[in-house]
């Protein structure tokens, strides 16, 4: 099953997401996809996928991931909670880049543990 | 830490781990770089032992917060030997040293308690002590002081209402000092009027009269004496005659005087008689009315009744002896309707007889009549 990400589309999605057929070497879509371990699709942003480093190198164009060129990143070892908060967190970041004394996003603590262990993982 | 922009997600994790850190029991397979700061964060050696057990690749490498828990529970543990050999026996190590500690803190505080307990003796000893009635000494009962007590005030004593007050003591005092003149013995005064040199005549004859009795007359010849009888009180007709009106007091003697030169003839004791008169004529007649019912009467009822009866109406002074005499000793026997004895019954009119009648009575021989 597919979900689509609630931290969903500006404009500037539509365009880019027309044009995937032309060469692989062109401008890639705006939106990448994030799948977790049990299946859940995240449709993020590139740019704030590319918060995790992890990520921004497996979609690095120059780098010979093959998700590079889908797009799609399979996170196996994140389960669909915490890879949403994963998410959350990456736009919460992105917005936050430029500004002082950001609030920090709360955690819940059931997965304190697993999130910390995720963003050990990512980079991030 | 940037600048601006926002912290890590790791940090921020780390954070929200140190939050509910007590729940704790298993990082999993996280590393412990990345939990370290979690761990730092540890207070309780159980727990952190827990986790030893549950993540065995934690052990050897919490050897820091080993010594972090020590530090802070052991005070003096770098005299102590606080290092285990083997990383897995820190826990056994953390134990004894806090067994150890726990003694000494008891010694400590027993000494403590000992010389505060001999400071607070010494201070108690200063100290007066409330004592319960049962604790005092008991005191031997003195029978003899026991006095009233009473609840309601409290005072002692006899409840008297002799009790002087101060100034009633003073106002005794001085009516004491007053009337002391009048108190003192006052040297013997003569007073001849009253004084008594002599026995009265009359007693003394009366006393030699009983005398020469009762050498004379030996005790077994009694006299028969009248019976006295009790009689019933009677309603007495008295016929009191005026003392004061002196003509019929004159006639009244010559009267008499007629009528006693019959009857007395024989007046044995007519000496003593006429003394004895006198002295009665003075005004001792107490004597003769006491001695009256006394004197063992003649043989002769009939002369006795005579002169009885002759007393009643005799001279001024035989009346005046009548009037001292009880009217139930003397009328009943004149008065002719009631006496139970015949003897009484007869005799007529009252004889008179100059004489008193007395014990010497007696002894007069018996008229011819």
């Amino acid at each position: 099953m597919t979900v689509r990400s609630t931290t969903d589309s500006t404009p500037a999605a539509g365009i880019d997401s027309a044009s995937s057929s032309t060469s692989p070497m062109t401008t890639p879509s705006p939106f990448v996809t994030l799948i977790s371990s049990d299946g859940f699709e995240f449709h993020v942003r590139r740019s704030a996928a590319c918060v995790s480093g992890t990520i921004r190198r497996m979609l690095n164009t120059r780098s010979n991931f093959s998700e590079s060129v889908t797009g799609v990143c399979h996170l196996e070892n994140l389960n669909a909670m915490v890879l949403e908060k994963v998410v959350e967190y990456l736009y919460y970041n992105e917005k936050h880049k430029e500004s002082r004394d950001v609030p920090d996003m709360e955690i819940p603590s059931e997965l304190c543990l697993e999130l910390l262990m995720a963003a050990e993982y990512l980079d991030t | 830490m940037e600048s601006h922009g926002a912290r890590s997600l790791a940090f921020l994790a780390q954070k929200a781990c140190i939050k509910s850190l007590k729940r704790i029991d298993d990082i999993g397979d996280c590393p412990y770089e990345l939990i370290r700061p979690v761990l730092l964060k540890l207070e309780n050696p159980d727990q952190l032992h827990q986790l030893e057990i549950n993540c065995p690749h934690l052990v050897g490498r919490v050897d820091e917060i080993w010594l972090q828990l020590i530090k802070r529970d052991i005070p003096d543990w770098q005299s102590k030997p606080h290092r285990p050999k083997d990383p897995k026996n820190w826990w056994k190590v953390y134990k004894k040293l806090k067994e150890q500690t726990e003694k000494d803190r008891e010694q400590g505080a027993e000494k403590l308690k000992a010389a505060l307990d001999i400071i607070n003796d010494e201070r108690e000893q200063n100290l007066a002590k409330v004592l319960s009635r049962k604790e005092l000494p008991k005191e031997p009962i003195n029978y003899k002081a026991k006095t009233l007590y009473n609840y309601n005030s409290g005072k002692t004593g006899s409840k008297s209402g002799h009790k002087l007050t101060l100034l009633e003591k003073i106002r005794k005092e001085a009516r004491n000092a007053r009337l002391a003149r009048m108190n003192q013995p006052v040297p013997r005064i003569a007073n001849k009027a009253t004084e008594v040199k002599q026995a009265p005549r009359g007693f003394v004859e009366d006393q030699k009269l009983l005398a020469r009795q009762k050498t004379s007359a030996p005790v077994a010849i009694r006299q028969p004496t009248v019976p006295r009888v009790a009689k019933p009180p009677i309603a007495i007709v008295r016929q009191e005659k005026p003392a004061s009106d002196k003509a019929f007091l004159e006639r009244e003697e010559r009267l008499r005087a007629l009528t006693e030169g019959r009857r007395n003839k024989a007046i044995t004791i007519s000496e003593t008689s006429s003394p004895k008169t006198d002295a009665i004529s003075k005004g001792s007649t107490a004597s003769q009315a006491l001695s009256r019912p006394q004197r063992p009467l003649p043989q002769s009822d009939g002369a006795d009744d005579e002169d009885m009866g002759g007393t009643q109406a005799s001279s001024p002074i035989t009346r005046r002896r009548n009037q001292n005499v009880s009217a139930s000793r003397s009328t009943p026997k004149h008065h002719t309707g009631t006496p139970p004895s015949t003897r009484f019954a007869s005799p007529p009119p009252p004889p008179k007889r100059k004489a008193e009648p007395s014990i010497f009575m007696s002894l007069k021989k018996p008229k011819a009549t």
